[in-house]
């Protein structure tokens, strides 16, 4: 009794999800619930990339299919080098920007709603404490803001902003995505923000 | 050279937090829940069309990079007109033959033609009798059917007949 006791205690070993490596290395083999895997772990940062690009929704819906497709059938030319979230990025990178110049100016964008939790968030809780000229501004009409402020901004520009301030990505794995080096970046992030900041004055000053 | 050199980050740091809110923007609820299946649906699919595949691939292509597309019609212009140039050389075979032919039926013309045509390869070349291709048939142990040889007890097969019902 006292051995089934302490098989009783015993933790069971916890499930080590496989790691990007093997989950290729399966998909390469044809493994589709691999695959899988590996779109559920990047689904949502890839969407959130293009979507804050695009501003719109259906938009980065199709694009971030596209981009796992793509990334599924190109998958015999990926050779490790790099990580496959670098890779998988750069993929949606290149395809977004592709798509944007391609893209006839639009200025009507398909934005998703806010999360509940926006409103208690310490940027916004502060913003609406103080007494700038946009004290009233609804959390709403501030992310319209927001977001025409970006699409303001050129292809390149916005990426960085994206992928830096939103996706909260460090300069030099941007760089690796974007295939430039990090002070590019840098100095792409610092125009960019410039520019932001003009665009948004009624929140900042 | 070095990029121009960024400011201290704490000069944008209002900004930042202001960008940060836009994280909170999230797609419909259970969105994410099938997504993944979508896109190995569509993994699926393209796999079991390997026929579109490669003339699909080929017109994608061609959208992708116009001077492809600009290629493959140019060729497709050459072949054409090289076509009918050899086309028009042959023209002047069939005027040979007949000049009253010119306004015949196409099918006239065709045979007309070819009989042309073989005329000329006859002057041209030495047939060889052993060496020809087609025979003459015979049959020796054929017969005409005659009533006399189909009497009854002959063994011979009657041709079918019947009478009328009326």
């Amino acid at each position: 009794m006292k051995a089934s006791a302490a098989e009783a205690v015993v933790p069971e070993p916890a499930t080590v999800a496989p790691d990007d490596a093997t989950l290729v290395r399966r998909a390469k083999g044809g493994d589709l619930d691999a695959y899988d895997d590996l779109v559920r772990r990047y689904q949502e940062r890839i969407y959130a990339t293009i979507y804050h690009m695009t501003a719109h929704h259906e938009d980065a819906n199709d694009l971030a299919q596209e981009t796992f497709i793509r990334a599924y059938k190109a998958l015999s030319s990926f050779k490790g080098d790099s990580g496959f979230f670098t890779w998988l990025y750069r993929i949606a990178v290149n395809r977004t920007l592709n798509y944007l110049k391609q893209r006839n100016t639009r200025n009507h964008l398909s934005l998703n709603d806010l999360d509940i939790n926006a409103e208690h968030d310490p940027a916004w809780v502060a913003l609406v404490s103080e007494k700038t000229p946009r004290r009233e501004a609804s959390l709403h009409e501030l992310q319209e803001n927001l977001n025409v402020a970006l699409q303001k901004l050129s292809e390149v520009h916005r990426m960085v902003v994206t992928l830096h301030d939103i996706q909260g990505l460090p300069h030099e794995e941007i760089a690796r995505i974007m295939e430039c080096n990090a002070g590019t970046v840098r100095s792409r992030l610092f125009y960019a923000r410039q520019q932001l900041q003009a665009y948004l004055s009624d929140y900042l000053d | 050279m070095a990029p121009s050199t960024p400011p201290p980050s704490g000069d944008f740091e209002r900004l930042r937090k202001l960008l940060s809110l836009m994280a909170y923007e999230a797609p419909p609820p259970r969105y994410f829940d099938t997504f993944s299946g979508k896109v190995i649906a569509r993994i699926q699919a393209d796999a079991g069309e390997p026929a579109t595949a490669w003339w699909g691939g080929m017109l994608s292509a061609m959208w992708a990079r116009p001077w492809a597309g600009t290629a493959v019609a140019l060729a497709f212009a050459a072949l054409v007109v090289t076509g009918l140039g050899k086309a028009s050389m042959l023209e002047p075979a069939l005027a040979d033959v007949d000049p009253l032919l010119s306004g015949a039926p196409a099918v006239v013309q065709a045979a007309m033609l070819d009989r042309a045509l073989t005329r000329k390869a006859g002057e041209t070349a030495f047939l060889v009798p052993s060496q020809a291709t087609s025979v003459t048939p015979s049959f020796p142990e054929l017969r005409p059917w005659s009533p006399a040889a189909a009497a009854p007890g002959s063994g011979a097969i009657l041709p079918a007949s019947f009478t009328p019902a009326y």
